[in-house]
């Protein structure tokens, strides 16, 4: 809402200082800025939807006097004369929708006159476009009380006016020129025939006003807060109406706000006015409980006591009808004015002293409960080794939005989950929650590559999202992405492009310090996205954690990449930081090595061989090194070389030569029987 | 000593001082001193002299022996430290070249400021929770006091499925959770993602907040006031001005923003805070008249932005690397 600084003005004997009005509204919970449109101090105001009271003139004066003071000159209310009996008769289906309704008659103003200069400045000031003079008038007297009028052509009115909910699937055609399709929630105003518009919220494009309109029915409502709620909001549409009435308007003002229409439109084109009709139930206004204050109260949620005098005195300032009485405890019974829908409890007065002592005024303190120290650091820690390992390594982190577009998220491996899409999203790019980090490292590649950058290393970790069984599943996941050369561009030290093997370390590095590295094996496998012969699933008993393998050629091509990055993905809740480590004390004994060079089919896993050797458990095999690997040149084709190095080791004793030769002939029997190997 | 010894051994003097490489002075060594060398095979003819004579004989080539094995050692002592110092001055290298380097990565800004709230609340005893992105509408609006058709639902453009759920609009959530779960007393801050159907310079569809929660035994306004003030002095490195201004949150009251005075004399806003409204301790089951206490929720991009002078919260989320490398 805006309002212009004169407007305000008008109301008090000297001139407002506008600076310091809009600190203090800020300071007491109003925010506002000042700002200047043609040449003239505005002030924006950002109304919190708690504050319906301050949706006019009439409000803001009222906050103003509250916190500063200051009396203001309030205005009249005029009584207009009445020129003749018509009325429309009402008839209303719930008074509990539509407590107050009242209407007016006003016939054969002058259709020629325009609004006069002096309104359509005020109101585009306002931030208001001038429509017509009936439209400009009611618009004007919204602002100054708060209370939104509709008027409607009379000649579109068919013999009265009914007050009902919508029936289901009733359409309308309204102001802005859609089609509305409402339902039993939606109250709408019609006559006999038709609707005439959804209450509180918009007329009907026919019974509006139109160049050739010379009489009117004017009508001033108060609607209940909570059937207008959010119903602008369904129809996807909101007009300044919709939002006072959904927050609550004074149920005291509709026939003031007649009045002073009448008034302005007499004063500005005549017009024959008929007497006012009203429909009132007073039972269905809505009454301002009465609320306990208990001074122990206020001291309990602020930490400080205010003086009695001091809390009567903002109350009354807040025109609360307050009474100080001996209730069995110190305190005060309270009533809030009309207007004022949002105090309807103790805690909600508390805020209102508060805000009015001024929350600068209330000291800082520090707590005395017992607080335990630093007990949740695993979260933090677990983040920092990650991330130091990652960085050391030269991957950056970075961060990507969770939703992507339905063709990047096709990264799936499982078919069979479904993805959860958004039902409103920005764009399509933006419809989809991912179900890898891949495409948003992918796309921060291309990105990056854009910019000159030729070597780039990439991890995010963030959740993923699938739907199981309808319902929503989220894991946290962390993901790599690797590309270009293995080493800065640099004298005296030789560059390659990076390979699977280099992720591969750096996920072995990362798994190793979580403890997991012996744990976890590698199996060959395949992925929708990843080049086939060269993916690998990473097992932790026998459950799938992860994904580490070069690009598919295919998306590398359709990318527009000069070669294929090396991703991979690990599922980040099974990453625990040991908790506690057990040193175990060992004496040196000298190890012995002995090498092998295995020539075997290539179609042999190296994992194979180690895992064969392990399995005849030789005893005091300490490691077992892979120190080349090779084909072609003097191999037969088909066919690999592959050298190992066994570390023979004792915790107890220095081995000797005969023992360790014994142990290599187990070996040698095992591989060459069982796997078509020769030693070389 | 005869003349053909005194000979010798001046020779032998010659020959080591003329040496010019350890090699050469090892196969002087053995010309003189080695089994079949020259002093060795003097050695030898003393089984031809005199008996009379032979002691002294034998003492004189000894002694011969000794002098000789000590002028070599010298030698080699000098024709090593020779080599070393010809080794030393040939290896010079040229110590402006750069350093043999790896790549070094970075961690994101936004990661760095959740890492330093989290610390600087973990060490005032806060535990750190978290909770689900795509929530429920009980967890992220009834719950907290903005039942269906409230108008605060509109401070929230929020993100739907096809179901019951939506992406979180903020932090909040979690600390429904957590009470749900650990009850009171509750000491806690939840850091996590939220997302808000709006996107311009100021605004991205996801952006990261941090949500904290106390509840116990008498605690109020004043608290609030002080563990914030605390916080951003902490965060911010430096003594920092702060505003409390009234606001609304339908979770809290009383409600309030905090402004943080800039250096411009500039009021910006940081976060949003106040006191647990009853109906959401009513809402949980949790008595409001022994327990009380307060909530805050902060921007994380904010605060980074605020911190580092950026502008444009999009580039946090462009990961453009000469951006990224920037933070160290």
């Amino acid at each position: 809402m805006k309002l212009p600084v004169d407007w305000l003005n008008e109301f008090f004997r000297q001139s407002l200082d506008a600076d310091n009005v809009v600190e203090k509204l800020t300071l007491s919970g109003l925010e506002c800025e000042l700002v200047t449109h043609k040449k003239k101090p505005v002030i924006d105001f950002s109304l919190t939807p708690n504050r319906a009271d301050c949706f006019s003139v009439k409000g803001i004066l009222q906050e103003l006097s509250a916190i500063s003071n200051k009396s203001y000159k309030k205005p009249t209310i005029p009584i207009c004369e009445v020129h003749h009996k018509e009325i429309i008769p009402t008839e209303i289906e719930s008074s509990k929708d539509c407590p107050v309704f009242i209407t007016r008659v006003i016939k054969n103003y002058n259709n020629k006159i325009q609004s006069p200069k002096w309104l359509k400045e005020r109101l585009e000031l306002c931030g208001f476009k001038s429509i017509n003079l009936v439209v400009d008038i009611a618009n004007l007297v919204m602002l100054e009380t708060g209370q939104p009028l509709h008027t409607y052509d009379l000649d579109c009115i068919k013999s009265k006016i009914i007050v009902r909910r919508a029936q289901n699937k009733e359409t309308l055609n309204i102001l802005d020129g859609t089609q509305q399709i409402l339902n039993k929630d939606f109250l709408i105003i019609a006559d006999e025939e038709k609707s005439l518009g959804v209450a509180g919220i918009m007329g009907s494009l026919e019974s509006g006003i139109s160049e050739t309109t010379s009489s009117i029915l004017l009508e001033s409502a108060y609607f209940n807060y909570e059937t207008i709620m959010g119903k602008a909001r369904m129809l996807n549409l909101s007009s300044e109406a919709s939002l006072r009435f959904e927050r609550g308007v004074d149920p005291n003002i509709q026939k003031h706000a007649i009045e002073r229409f009448t008034q302005l439109l007499n004063e500005v084109a005549g017009g024959e006015n008929g007497p006012i009709n009203q429909s009132i139930s007073n039972k269905d206004k809505p009454k301002n409980k009465t609320i306990f204050l208990r001074k122990e109260q206020i001291k309990r949620i602020l930490g400080i006591r205010i003086p009695n005098k001091k809390i009567k005195s903002i109350l009354e300032k807040l025109k609360m009808d307050t009474q100080e009485k001996d209730f069995g405890y110190e305190g005060w019974k309270v009533k809030a004015p009309s207007y004022r829908f949002d105090i309807e409890d103790e805690c909600d007065l508390i805020e209102e002293i508060a805000r009015i002592y001024g929350y600068d005024n209330i000291p800082e303190a520090r707590e005395t409960q017992e607080i335990s120290l630093g007990q949740e650091t695993k979260r933090l820690d677990k983040r920092n080794l990650i991330n130091n390992l990652l960085c050391n390594l030269g991957y950056s982190e970075v961060i990507n939005y969770s939703f992507v577009s339905p063709s990047m998220n096709a990264s799936s491996n499982n078919s069979t989950i479904d993805v959860m899409n958004l039902q409103n999203p920005l764009s399509l790019e933006m419809s989809v929650m991912r179900n890898s980090l891949w495409p948003g490292l992918l796309s921060n590649l291309v990105y990056n590559i854009k910019r000159q950058q030729k070597d780039v290393r990439l991890f995010e970790i963030g959740k993923v999202f699938s739907s199981v069984k309808k319902s929503p599943h989220e894991i946290t996941v962390i993901s790599g992405l690797a590309y270009g050369n293995r080493n800065t561009e640099q004298w005296g030290k030789a560059n390659s492009p990076i390979d699977f093997f280099d992720v591969k370390g750096d996920l072995e590095a990362l798994l190793e310090s979580f403890n997991l590295k012996s744990k976890v094996s590698f199996k060959q496998t395949t992925h929708k996205i990843l080049c086939p012969g060269r993916t690998a699933s990473i097992n932790l008993k026998n459950k799938v954690i992860g994904y580490i393998g070069e690009l598919n050629p295919e998306v590398t091509n359709d990318l527009k990449l000069d070669s294929n990055p090396v991703v991979f993905e690990l599922n980040h809740d099974g990453l625990k930081p040991s908790i506690s480590l057990n040193y175990s004390p060992s004496k040196y004994f000298p190890y012995s090595r002995r090498d092998l060079s295995l020539l075997m089919d290539e179609s042999i896993e190296i994992n194979e061989v180690i895992e064969l050797i392990e399995s005849i458990k030789i005893k005091d095999l300490e490691e077992i090194i892979i120190f080349d690997v090779f084909k072609g040149d003097k191999i037969a084709i088909g066919r690999k070389s592959v050298s190992i190095g066994l570390i023979f080791q004792s915790k107890s004793r220095t081995l000797n030569d005969d023992e360790i030769d014994k142990s290599m002939l187990m070996i040698n029997q095992h591989i060459l029987k069982k796997l078509n190997i020769t030693v070389r | 000593m005869t003349k053909s010894l005194s000979e010798l051994t001046r020779q032998a003097k010659e020959d080591i001082s003329n040496c010019s490489s350890l090699k050469e002075l090892d196969s002087v060594r053995v010309f003189y001193l080695g089994k079949k060398g020259k002093v060795s095979l003097e050695l030898k003819s003393l089984s031809k002299l005199d008996p009379k004579e032979r002691p002294e004989f034998g003492k004189q080539i000894n002694e011969i022996k000794k002098t000789l094995q000590e002028k070599i050692s010298l030698k080699k002592t000098d024709l090593n430290n020779q080599k070393i110092k010809a080794s030393i001055e040939e290896a010079a290298i040229d110590i402006t070249l750069p350093g043999k380097t790896s790549f070094i990565g970075n961690i994101h800004p936004l990661s760095t400021t959740l890492n330093e709230i989290e610390k600087i609340f973990i060490n005032a005893g806060f535990l750190v929770d978290d909770g689900p992105e795509i929530e429920d509408e009980y967890h992220n609006f009834t719950a907290l006091n903005i039942p269906g058709n409230h108008p605060a639902r509109a401070m929230h453009d929020t993100f739907y499925f096809d179901n019951e759920y939506l992406l979180r609009t903020h932090t909040s959530p979690i600390q429904i959770r957590s009470m749900e779960r650990d009850g009171v007393p509750i000491r806690v801050i939840a850091p996590g993602k939220v997302y808000r159907r709006d996107s311009d310079i100021t605004h991205t569809p996801m952006f990261h907040q941090v949500e904290g929660l106390v509840i116990d035994k008498d605690i109020n306004f004043t608290h609030l006031k002080g563990i914030l003030h605390d916080f951003i002095n902490s965060f911010f490195k430096d003594e920092m001005t702060l505003r409390f201004r009234p606001s609304y949150f339908p979770f809290t009251e009383p409600s309030a923003e905090v402004d943080l005075l800039s250096g411009d004399g500039q009021w910006l806003e940081i976060l949003g805070c106040g006191m647990v409204h009853p109906k959401v301790l009513d809402n949980l089951g949790i008595d409001n008249k022994t327990f009380s206490g307060y909530a805050f929720g902060m921007g994380v991009e904010r605060l980074t932005m605020l911190k580092y002078g950026i502008k444009d919260i999009r580039l946090f989320y462009e990961n453009d690397l000469s951006f990224l490398s920037q933070f160290k």
